[in-house]
């Protein structure tokens, strides 16, 4: 998609806060047993203004624009009342928005219009569990369990078992989820979580071991195991956890709280850019990754995601990465005298001298045109 | 004064609680901003104090009072504190002249005892601007001494707690400051703080926190700043709200635990040479189990596990759980969820909260006062709202709690304290409202056949009882069985609470005497033979040397 047909799509701010003051609740009724024999094989609806509707949905979703995808399944949702992709999708962004209430009234509606597809809602599950409704949250993982089982509902079991006291249940759920998913990061915390409370030491601490080695970046498993190496007696190796903790989980706090601007608010790069620096801070080359993606699939011919993610790469030592960042640049730089500086450097830094001479070059004649633009 | 109760009962039979509000209160409401809370500092309300100050028997309360920005900006005084004096029957008047007390900046909570000794209930009121000493003439009428009380600064003091650190027989003062507040400064709602999408006032994030405060009694209701040269002062400062005196390992030195907003709270360990250390983290209490710092408001804290050491209960913003940190072997764990009074908070945003037996069956009880701080938390998609119900958990076999119908209308409340204001052995509860009354409510508990309850109330004198923990032991049938409660004034968030331990012997006979030991700060001990129950009474530390 261009630049353009993605501004298009974007909602002026008025009209987003407009979006987020609608409910879910104000959806109309399609005629009774309308969609019962609907087939998600079944072609997307025709009309001009449904495929309008579906397309600023489904693209705005793909840029990781919410609020503009919520706006495009409202529109569906006139044109075609109960369409059961766009009930479904619609709880999706608003479980993304971490708006639990709403989200549970989408996957219900969508439950109500399409019983037979109750294996697609394991998140009306978690809606329950991150609103407190635990039992319900127990009672509808048990019933979407019946469709089939996998490792997500397993766990999402576990952890309302857990939470309404039903500990061994839990432990139990848990063990089931790391059978069927030995890299399971959340499990193996959760059951050092357990583990712990229960005074069992030694599981808890392999567990947690299991954790950091799934991922050393994830801040809780270094938290939960400086308690269970003090409470061990070993003071050294706990104190040296709590340290990494409290690193991990500064990194972690900012960027939860960044994300959560972005979610109302995507197009802020100096939140994406802060984002990227807090992972590589913490050298974190997956999330890094991730947040560079994320920022890109915004802005496809964003020049300053590929900025960043230059120096990032750089700072890292990450030279595939870099070289690969430096191509997509040089191809998009256009008349950005910083992109070109920041190409130079980096040239010069991996001895690409041709390279580096051009970017150079590039960079001095676009400053010279600038300056004697502003001396005009 | 049963003819100014203003008697609402909003259910019939069951309730627990029934609104007895007397109109004194509800003709005065609090002060606490504009409503559309565009500051932080119109967001945490006023604070509720209650004692007995005029020395008749009967507990009264300080209602401490706030302002607008508009009124602080011009200098002009905020609503001032004022004492309402309690006929023992759950009504309250306006005290006469002599007890008024001039306007501060802006108001937030306090603490009351005996600052000099003297055997009358003095007054320590926090705000932001300088915190306030008033002592009280003899039970006639109160005096300030603020100027040359020694307490230093103009802080945003929010929660204060007495107690008596280094055992020297004068109360000490802890002070638990928010935030550096400038109405010039902060930026206010509509200028680039979101929350949920939505435009709300700004902070905590992005503020500065303030340190707290610690100060050493001298005896005479002045005190001399300690916090540094105790080790006071943290790491990292926090958003500080609420306060609670403890004795968490049982070592007989009084500890203190503070309820820090969207930053890890604080244990203060004494080490019994003036100085203290914060240890929260070794202990489980800084942070949720998941190790997120939480926005903690207020503080319970008891005996609820039953294993004569204290347990903790912070109350917190919506999203999250309240958090019940549960003694063990020294140590807490986070227990919320295991006994029921997790997924009941998360939609709630907690303040005010205290455990008591309020059904008398034995077994401790909690409550919890809420109301958000975001009126834009009516528009959609929140999961919560401004205005909620105030709740209240029944502890059952097992150590499980569970919510029973309390207060039915959704309000936005703030302090609260539990105490026995009519002396009938059940514990009533005050809540005060953001910008509205105190409420008072009556616990209906006592006045029925099934609670011919064996409950005991001690009240404890001197400053030697704050921290003082109380034991009873009872036969009940064949079972020996022992309660310990701790005597404190802090009442978790901006309020303070009477200097007593309320006990129910559940399954007492009524065959044998039950023992009452009191471990008062310092070491003395007393220990009484109770030959009947179903009383107040009244003790002092025994004199030097004597048991």
């Amino acid at each position: 998609m261009s630049p353009f047909a993605a501004l298009l799509l974007a909602l002026l701010p008025q009209d987003r806060a407009q979006v987020l003051d609608r409910s879910p609740t104000e959806w109309s009724e399609a005629p009774a047993d309308h969609w019962v024999s609907w087939d998600p094989k079944a072609p997307a609806p025709s009309a001009v203004e449904a495929r309008v509707a579906l397309d600023r949905a489904l693209e705005s979703a793909q840029r990781g624009d919410l609020v503009s995808s919520l706006a495009g399944w409202f529109e569906l949702l006139e044109v075609e009342p109960e369409y059961p992709p766009a009930l479904y999708q619609a709880g999706v962004i608003y479980f993304r928005l971490r708006r639990y209430s709403d989200a549970a009234v989408a996957f219900e509606r969508y439950l109500k219009v399409a019983p037979h597809r109750a294996g697609d809602t394991r998140a009306l599950g978690h809606c329950h569990y991150s609103l407190g409704r635990y039992e319900q949250a127990a009672e509808h993982y048990e019933r979407v369990l019946e469709v089939g089982e996998t490792p997500g509902l397993r766990f999402g079991l576990a952890l309302a078992r857990m939470r309404l006291g039903e500990e061994d249940a839990a432990l139990a759920g848990l063990e089931r989820v790391v059978e069927l998913k030995s890299d399971h990061l959340e499990a193996h915390t959760w059951l050092g979580q357990l583990h712990f409370d229960a005074g069992r030491t030694a599981e808890a601490r392999a567990a947690l071991e299991r954790a950091q080695a799934l991922d050393p970046f994830a801040p809780r498993p270094w938290f939960l195991s400086s308690r269970v190496l003090l409470e061990a007696g070993e003071e050294e190796a706990g104190l040296k956890a709590h340290e990494r903790f409290k690193t991990l989980d500064a990194v972690a706090q900012e960027v939860r709280t960044l994300e959560g601007r972005l979610l109302f608010k995507p197009q802020q790069p100096a939140v994406h850019r802060r984002i990227v620096e807090l992972h590589a801070s913490a050298g974190d080359i997956g999330r890094v990754k991730g947040a560079l993606r994320r920022w890109e699939a915004l802005n496809p011919e964003g020049i300053q995601a590929r900025v960043v993610g230059l120096e990032a790469w750089n700072s890292l030592g990450r030279r595939a990465e870099a070289a690969a960042t430096a191509e997509v640049l040089a191809a998009i730089a256009g008349d950005s005298a910083g992109a070109w500086a920041v190409l130079a450097r980096h040239y010069r830094a991996t001895r690409e001298r041709v390279l580096q001479v051009q970017a150079e070059e590039r960079w001095r004649a676009l400053r010279a045109a600038q300056a004697q633009s502003s001396g005009d | 004064m049963i003819t100014l109760l203003l008697i609402q009962a909003l259910a019939a039979g069951d309730e627990l609680f029934v609104e007895v509000t007397p109109e004194a209160l509800l003709a005065h409401p609090t002060t606490c901003g504009s409503e559309e809370k565009d500051w932080i500092i119109e967001v945490n309300g006023g604070g509720l104090i209650v004692e007995d100050f005029n020395g008749d028997g009967h507990l009264d309360l300080v209602v401490v009072d706030g302002s607008t920005v508009e009124r602080a900006r011009a200098g002009e005084a905020g609503e001032p504190p004022r004492l309402y004096l309690g006929d023992g029957a759950c009504g309250f008047t306006k005290a006469g002249e002599a007890w008024e007390m001039s306007g501060g900046r802006w108001g937030m909570g306090g603490a009351a005892g005996d600052l000099n000794n003297d055997g009358f209930t003095d007054l320590v009121v926090t705000q932001w601007g300088p915190d306030r000493v008033f002592l009280n003439e003899g039970g006639a009428g109160f005096r300030e001494i603020t100027e040359e009380a020694g307490l230093v600064g103009a802080r945003w003091g929010a929660s204060a707690a007495l107690l008596d650190y280094d055992a020297d027989g004068k109360l000490d003062l802890a002070v638990v400051n928010y935030l550096a507040f400038d109405p010039d400064e902060v930026k206010r709602r509509g200028e680039g703080c979101a929350w949920k999408g939505h435009d709300v006032m700004c902070g905590p994030e992005g503020l500065i926190p303030v340190h707290d405060q610690l100060y050493r009694g001298l005896g005479d209701g002045r005190f001399e700043d300690v916090t540094l040269a105790a080790g006071f002062a943290p790491e990292s400062a926090g958003y500080g709200l609420g306060v609670m005196t403890l004795d968490f390992d049982g070592d007989g030195w009084t500890d203190l635990y503070t309820a820090n907003d969207s930053t890890p709270n604080h244990l203060w360990r004494n080490q019994g040479d003036g100085s203290f250390k914060e240890i929260a983290w070794r202990h489980g209490v800084g942070h949720d189990a998941n190790g997120k710092e939480q926005a903690g408001m207020g503080i319970a804290c008891a005996d609820a596990n039953g294993d004569g050491l204290p347990d903790l209960f912070v109350t917190n913003f919506s999203g999250e759980n309240n958090a019940l940190y549960l003694s063990r072997n020294g140590r807490f764990r986070e227990r919320s969820h295991a006994v029921g009074l997790g997924g009941a908070s998360l939609r709630r945003l907690g303040w005010g909260t205290s455990y008591g037996d309020f059904d008398l069956d034995g077994r401790l009880d909690l409550f919890v006062l809420n109301g958000h701080v975001y009126p834009q938390a009516d528009q959609p998609g929140t999961d919560t709202s401004y205005a909620q119900p105030d709740q209240v958990f029944l502890q059952g076999e097992g150590g499980r709690f569970e919510e029973v119908a309390f207060g039915g209308e959704e309000r936005v409340s703030r302090a609260g304290v539990s105490a026995d204001l009519d002396g009938d052995g059940d514990l009533d509860l005050i809540a005060l409202e953001l910008g509205g009354p105190a409420r008072v409510w009556e616990n209906t508990s006592a006045s029925s056949e099934a609670s011919a309850a064996a409950w005991l109330g001690v009240r404890l004198a001197g400053s030697t009882g704050h921290g003082a923990k109380v034991e009873l032991e009872y036969e009940a049938g064949k079972e020996r069985i022992s309660l310990a409660r701790f005597a404190r004034t802090a009442g978790g968030f901006q309020a303070g609470c009477p200097l007593t331990c309320h006990f129910v012997a559940a399954g007492w006979s009524g065959e044998g005497a039950a023992t009452l030991r009191v471990h008062w700060v310092g070491g003395a001990e007393s220990e009484l033979s109770l030959e009947e129950l179903g009383r107040w009474i009244t003790l002092s530390p025994p004199a030097e040397g004597s048991k």
